[in-house]
């Protein structure tokens, strides 16, 4: 199966869609007359930061789930850690805002080093549940110690929060709300992000990281030191959380024991999986799905005779989890390529997307049952085709 | 001394109600390897149910009731939700389980509401002379154990007990076990590999049903009331060894005891009551670290 | 007994069989042999429903089977011992012959299956589907109230005839499976397959990783069901001399086809099952 990448006139126009309605329409389409279609409030743009800091720490668990292939359910852990070092230095100390995401990030780092360590000795299930410890321990810690953490009250960030700098006024002539600058400065750390994390999974290092996930043995066999990467991979992953973290400081305002909670992680693990394990543009696609589709219920509910009652909004949730799993097992992102791949035969109404999810799922069921005994961190099996972005 | 006697006599009971619900998790887990999230929920929904059936009907009648209700959304669960996902990768079943938890939690609260709601523990009953179950405390010697607590216990064990035998020397079993290990070779012995699978949800679903009606009248009957309960289970899970049912019960006592122990007897300033999860949590990794498939769980094989 | 004819099979895209026929008479010992990725164990596979086939039919006792389940056809009679033996590792030596007679136990009717999905269409399948998982719990339980003893006696019977052939097996009987010596697992692996009584016996590689002692052994005991009990046997191998020796009929298997097909005698003297297989 050759992919069939789309000729080099629709990549730019889709390059260009994506970046006007990254930088124009999502900040600004507020401005627009009321009742404009698929205009975006002014809420719409926090959810668009909120995308941005969530995507960011997708991105450093995929690298260490997806790629790497331990778990972790103690992100929020992570995120915590750097969400609260820039809040306190901002708060108490005065610090300005990008060194504390920097340092927030860089604290994160070191202790997920830290963590990374005693992980070694623990795989799958165990590791989940050991990481998921640490989640849960988090709140509580930040509870107790009030005296550095401002106890349950929780650190109001808001006053600290930078306003639009004066060069952007100088350079492109607007003055940007508080929000608009907040979102730009999200998603500027987001792609910063982003690209580093492709450099690494494309390096030598990114490499060790999916041999050591596909066999250890064997990647031992090759003089991979196993130990050292999957340190490493946790090091990383650690410090995607702090960024993402202090960046959540800006965004929301606030940080308090109880936004991050151990559900937060459990979301974060959600987010990967559903977006794409072991692919960069999964972990984009599985934060975007992930602030939006809860809100669907609420959108859907306007067109008539289609509405779900409101208080079903998270069994829809639920509901949307169970059915990316069964249609689209290898995330959005293995969706999104099949699209690519297949397209244009299906799109001409041989088979819709779903059909032929649902053909190649049947197909693949057929195939020789799995040997018995398999209890790893799940990613043995996804050395098939249609494997998005191990390159 | 008499207090920490009260501590591990309420901690063991807790602690059952623990071990009980990872009993649940390990069933699953043994078979599929899948970490049921949604095993807390399932537990919290039938309790539900029972409150429900409560209204109009005796303890004892809705009890066997209950159970079969929960029986039969254990296997419904089973086929209709993890068997399109079998074979999949171990991540993704635990995301559908994931799905399950807030479909339940949210069909609870739409359903019931979000208000906590009393449950009753089961009532007395006697037998030649001694008293079983119902309200009030039993003094014996040392400390004094409310009847609801000693309830928790004997329900405990006789759960215990009645798997054992079940899998030990019933047929069926037998070719559960055998699935669990090698579903293969099970076909191969004429064994319906899917059946015993319904079957195990089933099960498990039955042992978290207990659970959550065991702990409704400790805790109040609310949606979110298995959460923690759940956390603590796979605690326990975990720290006996996931593939052990006999782990998961003594999991679940360990902690049950550490908990209330580490509460009461740390240093309040920067540890006691508040951080008792915390350590609690803390010794379970150092557990693992020391044994990280668990006190009783198999070493796992590495396959080349 | 036993009638394949032109099955065609594939694991996904890959097809491993391109239209293979062969044919095993009752009472005989049949050998199919083959190098490594010959399509050999697939051929096993397909047969007891493992495998799929994508097309071609297979025929056993005269009906067909192809379009039913492995727990079905197992219980129809035949026994499958696989490649690598698939022992129930952390159970009992008693507990895996348990296991091996649990199709008496469980009672899977295939006859009766196999006569009613026939030219079904799909919504009668879905019916028929329905109505078995409906009353299949209940009759299982009937049928296990009624004729317990018998089936008891049944099991004791079979278990004593596999410790005859095998003693050692009965001096085991508590060990854990998966502490047994190799040969003893396969010995094990047979035992079990034999627990069912069944009338056809595939086996796959049963000289696999043992000592040519013990292989020897082992094909003696093969030989020694097929006489004293009438069992028909179809056995893969790798290992031809041996095999050769103990069948009655061989094919040889090339890439998902038959190259040949013969009387073990006459295959024996074939100059090019001489060169390739028997290394002389």
């Amino acid at each position: 199966m050759r992919r069939l990448s789309p000729p080099p006139t629709s990549k730019l126009v889709i390059f260009v869609v994506i970046a006007f309605f990254l930088l124009w329409w999502v900040p600004f389409s507020h401005v627009l007359p009321e009742g404009f279609p698929l205009r975006f409030g002014t809420y719409r743009t926090f959810q668009g930061s909120m995308i941005a800091m969530w995507a960011i720490v997708a991105l450093g668990l995929n690298i260490l789930t997806g790629y790497n292939g331990q778990i972790s359910l103690g992100h929020s852990a992570f995120v915590a850690i750097g969400g609260y070092t820039a809040a306190i230095l901002m708060v108490d100390y005065g610090w300005p805002f990008w060194t504390t995401i920097i340092i927030g990030g860089l604290i994160a780092g070191g202790i997920g080093f830290l963590i990374g360590v005693p992980a070694l000795r623990l795989t799958g299930p165990y590791l989940a549940i050991a990481t998921l410890g640490l989640a849960l321990a988090t709140p509580q810690i930040l509870k107790k110690y009030d005296g550095l953490t401002h106890g349950t009250q929780g650190i109001n960030v808001r006053p600290e929060v930078p306003a639009s700098p004066d060069f952007i006024e100088d350079w492109f002539g607007i003055k940007l709300s508080n929000d608009e600058w907040i979102y730009f400065l999200a998603l500027f750390i987001a792609l910063l992000m982003l690209v580093l994390a492709l450099n690494i999974v494309r390096s030598r290092v990114g490499r060790a990281f999916v041999a050591i996930r596909d066999s250890e043995i064997a990647a031992q066999a090759m003089g991979i030191s196993v130990p050292r990467y999957k340190i490493i991979a946790f090091g990383i992953s650690a410090f995607y959380g702090g960024i993402a973290g202090g960046t959540y400081a800006q965004v929301v305002g606030y940080v308090s024991p109880e936004s991050f909670n151990f559900l937060l992680s459990i979301n974060f693990l959600t987010t990967i999986v559903v977006g794409g394990l072991a692919s960069i543009l999964g972990s984009v696609l599985g934060a975007t799905g992930l602030i939006v589709v809860p809100e669907l219920p609420g959108i859907v509910s306007f067109i008539p005779g289609a509405g779900l009652p409101d208080e079903l909004s998270w069994a829809f949730y639920g509901a949307a989890l169970i059915l990316v799993m069964i249609f689209a097992p290898y995330g959005l992102a293995g969706l999104f390529h099949r699209l690519v791949r297949v397209g244009p035969a299906r799109v001409a109404g041989v088979l819709t997307p779903v059909q032929g999810a649902w053909l190649s799922w049947r197909e693949r069921r057929r195939a020789p049952p799995a040997s018995p005994g398999q209890t790893g961190a799940g990613s043995e099996d996804r050395s098939s085709g249609d494997q998005p972005g191990t390159e | 001394m008499e207090e920490f006697w009260q501590q591990v006599v309420t901690g063991i009971a807790t602690g059952s109600v623990y071990g009980l619900l990872a009993l649940a998790i390990v069933l699953i887990y043994r078979s599929t390897s899948v970490l049921n999230f949604a095993q807390g929920e399932m537990a919290m929904l039938t309790t539900f149910v029972a409150w429900s059936i409560l209204q109009w009907g005796e303890y004892w009648v809705m009890f066997p009731l209950v159970l079969v209700i929960a029986a039969g959304m254990g296997a419904f669960i089973e086929r209709v939700i993890i068997r399109p996902v079998e074979g999949a990768p171990v991540l993704n079943i635990i995301i559908v389980t994931l799905g399950m938890f807030a479909i339940l939690n949210n069909v609870a609260t739409w359903r019931w509401g979000g208000i906590p709601k009393g449950f009753p523990a089961p009532p007395e009953i006697e037998v030649t002379g001694i008293r079983f179950m119902g309200e009030g405390a039993l003094d014996i010697g040392p400390t004094v154990v409310s009847y609801h607590d000693l309830t928790i216990l004997v329900f405990a064990v006789a759960i215990m007990v009645a798997l054992y035998v079940f899998f030990q020397y019933t047929p069926l079993g037998l070719a559960m076990r055998a699935t669990a290990q090698n579903p293969v070779a099970s076909r191969l012995m004429g064994i319906r590999v899917g059946r015993m699978l319904t079957v195990g949800w089933a099960l498990s679903a039955t042992v978290g049903a207990v659970a959550g009606l065991l702990i409704a009248p400790l805790i109040l009957l609310q949606p979110p009331m298995m959460m923690g309960v759940l956390l603590f289970a796979f605690a326990a899970a975990v720290l006996g060894g996931l593939d052990s049912p006999v782990g998961a019960v003594v999991g679940g006592l360990i902690i049950g005891v550490s908990e209330n122990l580490v509460g009461t007897y740390t240093p309040k300033e920067w540890l006691g009551p508040d951080m008792k999860l915390t350590v609690t949590l803390l010794i379970i990794v150092v557990v693992l670290l020391i044994r990280p498939t668990g006190i009783f769980g198999r070493r796992a094989m590495r396959r080349v | 007994m036993l009638k394949v004819e032109d099955i065609v099979a594939a694991y996904g895209p890959i097809v491993a069989l391109h239209g293979v026929s062969l044919e095993v008479p009752e009472g005989s010992i049949v050998t199919v042999l083959g190098a490594n990725g010959a399509g050999k164990s697939t051929t096993l596979r397909a047969i007891t429903g493992l495998l799929r086939p994508k097309s071609g039919t297979i025929e056993f006792e005269g009906s067909r089977i192809d379009r039913l389940s492995a727990e079905e056809i197992v219980s129809l009679g035949m026994s499958h011992i696989p490649e690598g033996r698939q022992l129930f590792s952390e159970l009992t030596v008693l507990e895996n012959l348990r296991l091996g007679a649990y199709s008496r136990f469980s009672g899977t009717d295939g006859g009766s299956r196999l006569a009613q999905r026939e030219d079904l269409s799909p919504l009668g399948r879905l019916q028929h589907k329905l109505f078995h998982a409906a009353t299949g719990g209940i009759r299982d339980v009937a049928r296990g109230i009624r004729g317990y003893r018998q089936r008891r006696q049944d099991f004791e019977a079979a278990l004593n005839q596999v410790f005859d052939y095998f003693p050692i097996l009965a001096e085991r009987k508590k060990q854990i499976a998966g502490t047994l010596s190799g040969g003893e697992q396969q010995m094990l692996a047979i035992g079990r397959g034999l627990m069912a009584s069944p009338r056809l016996l595939l086996l796959d590689e049963p000289s696999m990783g043992l000592a040519p002692m013990v292989t020897r052994e082992i094909f003696e005991i093969i030989r020694a069901i097929n006489k004293s009990q009438g069992v028909t046997i179809l056995v893969v191998e790798q290992n031809a001399n041996l095999a050769l020796e103990i069948a009655h009929y061989g094919y040889v298997l090339e890439t998902g086809r038959i190259a040949l097909a013969d009387t073990s005698e006459n295959l024996r003297k074939s100059e090019a099952v001489q060169r390739s297989y028997l290394g002389q």
